[in-house]
């Protein structure tokens, strides 16, 4: 026989599970804005029945309510994992998309500023000087052409070297950043395996955080998240490990000392490692790694395009001051009117500088900025043969060839002309390949990301059509109670009370 | 497919921002008229814009360097149309003085002579700028110097140039004297040297005009040096054979400045062509430019009125 009571608490069961789930859908409504949030859905299931006996009919199972058995978040871990696969291409192209376009800034060239006008005007100077080799006036333009070309290449490399800087400063607050996140995750890990350790509860909104912040570290560096059976995530990056369940790696950033941009360049690069050990990493690739490599690249990397300009140095200081040299200055009759140079040392041949760097060493000789015995000027060679008179600019012509027409073996065979407009034809497409990839992995990101908000985001109609729903189950079994209620109310007062 | 809100506002600011930069795009290539911006923009287009920015700036230069050479050779050739009536002029000199009777006296005719000798003195030292045109490659060195005998006449005029050419390129390539010289040295013009004995290199135009005058000086004046048989050995034929060489060389640098004339020519003809092609290659086609500006316009205004009509709306708007 059941309890003359019973009924009430099948209905305020009923009444708590139909609350319960409003107060989610308040939940839900109130997070629908929250970054990393997933919906989240009461999940309701039938209390054990109790068991009576019906006399003949044997006994039977009645009903006795609902309960909320767990509370859990819409999310698919799959999605996840693609996500924080392809984030860290996205990231790793956003970098190097921004540091080749700062690149291209730097060898922009217009019809009258940029390293190739610089270049035609040097030219040109040349080929004044040819048909009035004795002006004065002419001598000194060329001369000022020349120091404008060594302007345009060392302030081109200043400006790669400042990107150089930027970047390491960029690279040392990415790296604190990933510390921070990782001992974020360290922590929400030790969280959720203290909620989760009854095996039954689900730490829906510590997990949120903690796949958020996976988020971010994903867009920094490739990351491999495996989750282990007592909820905690453990992750690495290319094989570093970054987070387990009890630790967490620090990373740290340190000027490599081995690396051609400070050997050759004296510009400091960053390197990332761990700070315990001390020991060199190479992280997956992100935002950290797009960085390093945009900037190490002997090819699309800042120091390739160093490596270009170090050529182009290397050629006015090498050969084209070897054909300089054979040329003769005014004045047969005086001393050391052949064998100067243009470019550097003022005489001699230029020995390879000890650290590789020819840029530094670029600057038109100051020989030719001589004021006494000689003006330096006269020592500019415009003439081929000592016999020639001071009219003659028949060597002029030969060294504007030496610009524009012969090919170096020093420039891979090519003219410095040909040399530099590889050099801004493999930089634009470069630059051209690396946007239309970061912009291809930005679609497929999107794409990803709707896929997750589809499952995971919240949608105000389906929210309200909950909202209805379990408000109608609410007034429903409030209804229960009430006719209940009335039903004892009779029994109670108003049976037995026949004669009264 | 499940559709959330925040799906929606995500796409949709992601489409309203492709739609922005569109509009950037254009209107960053509008308000400088070039297609071009970046070497990424187009990296082949950017190579030859820098090819025909060089051409163009190469062609300026040889044709800097054509005009340069051009009015060099004009200047030589008035000097040599000078000369040409002064040894003109010296020649019938010649003349009159050996016919019977002369109208003058022989010391007149000297003295026209003597006018005559200095008046090719200052010719043979004409100028361009600061440049002496008939010194061969030492153009700053006045190539005829005077040396005045007692009598305060000219006694010999010594050649101080040499006898190089001077070259103007006008296209690519080496400097080749046969090709591209410009100048006549004083040697061309004025004859072969000759040395004297005091060391002195002398030029003959000038070393016949001379005895020319010294020889009509003389009383009486031995007139079969000045004309007579052989022709060649006398006076008056040498001066000939020294006007004729003289000739020669203007003829020949009046073809030369023709053929400049024509380089000239070609010149700015290609001139015009490369930059047609550089207009071709990084300008802007303005009608469409602007007819895109205005459809991306539309596009982002279109997107902006249905954001605005659609995004607040969820069942939360009709619920009472």
């Amino acid at each position: 026989m059941r309890s003359t009571f019973a009924g009430f608490n099948t209905v305020v069961r009923g009444i708590y599970a139909q609350q319960a789930s409003l107060d989610t859908v308040g939940h839900n409504i109130s997070n629908a804005n929250t970054d990393g949030y997933s919906r989240q859905t009461v999940n309701l299931s039938t209390t054990r029945p109790e068991t009576i006996y019906g006399g003949s009919a044997g006994k039977m199972q009645l009903g006795t309510g609902v309960t909320a058995q767990s509370v859990t978040r819409a999310r698919d871990s799959f999605i996840d994992s693609q996500m924080w696969k392809e984030s860290g291409t996205l990231g790793y192209g956003q970098m190097t998309q921004d540091t080749l376009s700062r690149i291209e800034g730097i060898f922009k060239d217009t019809a009258e500023t940029g390293m190739q006008a610089a270049l035609n005007k040097f030219w040109s100077a040349w080929q004044t000087l040819s048909t009035t080799a004795s002006d004065e006036g002419t001598r000194t333009a060329l001369r000022q052409r020349g120091v404008e070309m060594v302007d345009n290449i060392q302030r081109s490399s200043q400006q790669l070297k400042d990107i150089v800087g930027d970047l390491n400063s960029v690279i040392e607050i990415k790296v604190n950043k990933t510390n921070q996140i990782n001992s974020e995750i360290l922590s929400l890990n030790k969280q959720i395996m203290a909620v989760e350790a009854g095996g039954k509860d689900n730490a829906n909104d510590l997990r949120d955080r903690r796949d958020l912040l996976v988020d971010q570290l994903s867009g920094l560096m490739k990351v491999q998240v495996s989750e282990d059976q007592y909820g905690s995530y453990s992750i690495q990056s290319n094989g570093v490990p970054l987070v387990n369940a009890t630790s967490y790696t620090e990373l740290a950033v340190r000027a490599d000392q081995t690396s051609p941009l400070v050997t050759t360049y004296g510009t400091p690069a960053y390197e990332v490692i761990i700070k315990e050990t001390g020991e060199n990493v190479k992280l997956g690739k992100g935002e950290i790694q797009g960085m390093i490599d945009s900037r190490d690249d002997d090819t699309s990397g800042i120091k390739g395009y160093l490596d270009q300009l170090n050529t182009m140095s290397k050629f006015l200081l090498t050969d084209f001051n070897s054909v300089h040299r054979a040329g003769f200055g005014l004045d047969a009759s005086a001393p050391n009117n052949t064998g100067n140079n243009f470019f550097g040392a003022d005489t001699g041949v230029i020995g390879t500088p000890v650290n590789g760097n020819w840029i530094d060493g670029l600057k038109v000789s100051s020989a030719l900025f001589a004021t006494s015995p000689t003006n330096g000027l006269s020592k500019i060679a415009a003439k081929g043969k000592a016999t020639d008179g001071d009219g003659s600019g028949d060597w002029a012509v030969k060294m504007s060839e030496a610009l524009k027409t012969t090919k170096f073996s020093t420039l891979n065979n090519s003219t410095l002309d040909g040399y530099y407009n590889s050099l801004v034809g493999a930089m634009g497409v470069q630059t051209q390949s690396s946007k239309s990839l970061t912009e291809n992995q930005k679609v497929l990101v999107n794409q990803v990301n709707n896929w997750r908000m589809s499952v995971a985001g919240v949608n105000m109609d389906e929210e309200m059509t909950n909202m209805i729903r379990f408000q109608k189950g609410y007034n429903a079994a409030a209804r229960v109670m009430t006719t209940m209620d009335e039903m004892l109310e009779k029994l109670i007062n108003g049976t037995g009370v026949v004669g009264r | 497919m499940r559709i959330t809100n925040n799906m929606i506002t995500g796409n949709y600011l992601y489409s309203l921002n492709k739609s922005l930069e569109r509009q950037n795009t254009i209107q960053e290539q509008l308000s400088d008229g070039k297609a071009i911006r970046r070497a990424s923009d187009d990296p082949i287009k950017t190579i030859r814009a820098l090819r025909f920015n060089t051409s163009i700036g190469a062609n300026e230069q040889y044709t800097q360097n054509l005009k340069d050479a051009i009015s060099w050779m004009d200047t030589t050739d008035g000097a040599l149309q000078d000369i040409s009536t002064l040894t003109a002029r010296a020649k019938e000199l010649a003349i009159k003085a050996v016919a019977p009777n002369p109208t003058e006296g022989f010391k007149a005719i000297a003295s026209e002579v003597d006018g005559i000798i200095n008046q090719l003195i200052q010719i043979g030292n004409s100028k361009l700028g600061d440049r002496y045109v008939f010194s061969g490659q030492k153009d700053k060195t006045e190539p005829f110097t005077s040396v005045k005998g007692a009598d305060g006449k000219v006694e010999r005029v010594v050649y101080n140039g040499d006898n190089n050419k001077l070259s103007m390129v006008i296209q690519p390539g080496l400097a080749d004297a046969t090709k591209d010289s410009v100048n006549l040295t004083g040697t061309e013009v004025f004859g072969a040297v000759t040395t004297t004995a005091a060391g002195d290199p002398t030029v003959t135009m000038f070393n016949n005009l001379i005895a020319l005058r010294d020889e009509l000086m003389k009383e009486p004046p031995d007139l079969t040096k000045i004309s007579g048989e052989p022709a060649a050995s006398t006076i008056q034929g040498k001066m000939d054979a020294d006007r004729n060489a003289m000739l020669q060389q203007q003829t020949y640098i009046g073809a030369r400045m023709s053929t400049y004339e024509m380089s000239l020519n070609l010149l700015q003809n290609n001139n015009t062509v490369i930059s047609a092609d550089l207009a071709a290659n990084e300008d802007l086609d303005i009608p469409k430019a602007i007819i895109d500006a205005k459809s991306a316009e539309n596009v982002y205004n279109m997107a902006l009125s249905v954001g605005a009509r659609i995004m607040p709306m969820s069942l939360v708007d009709f619920l009472k």
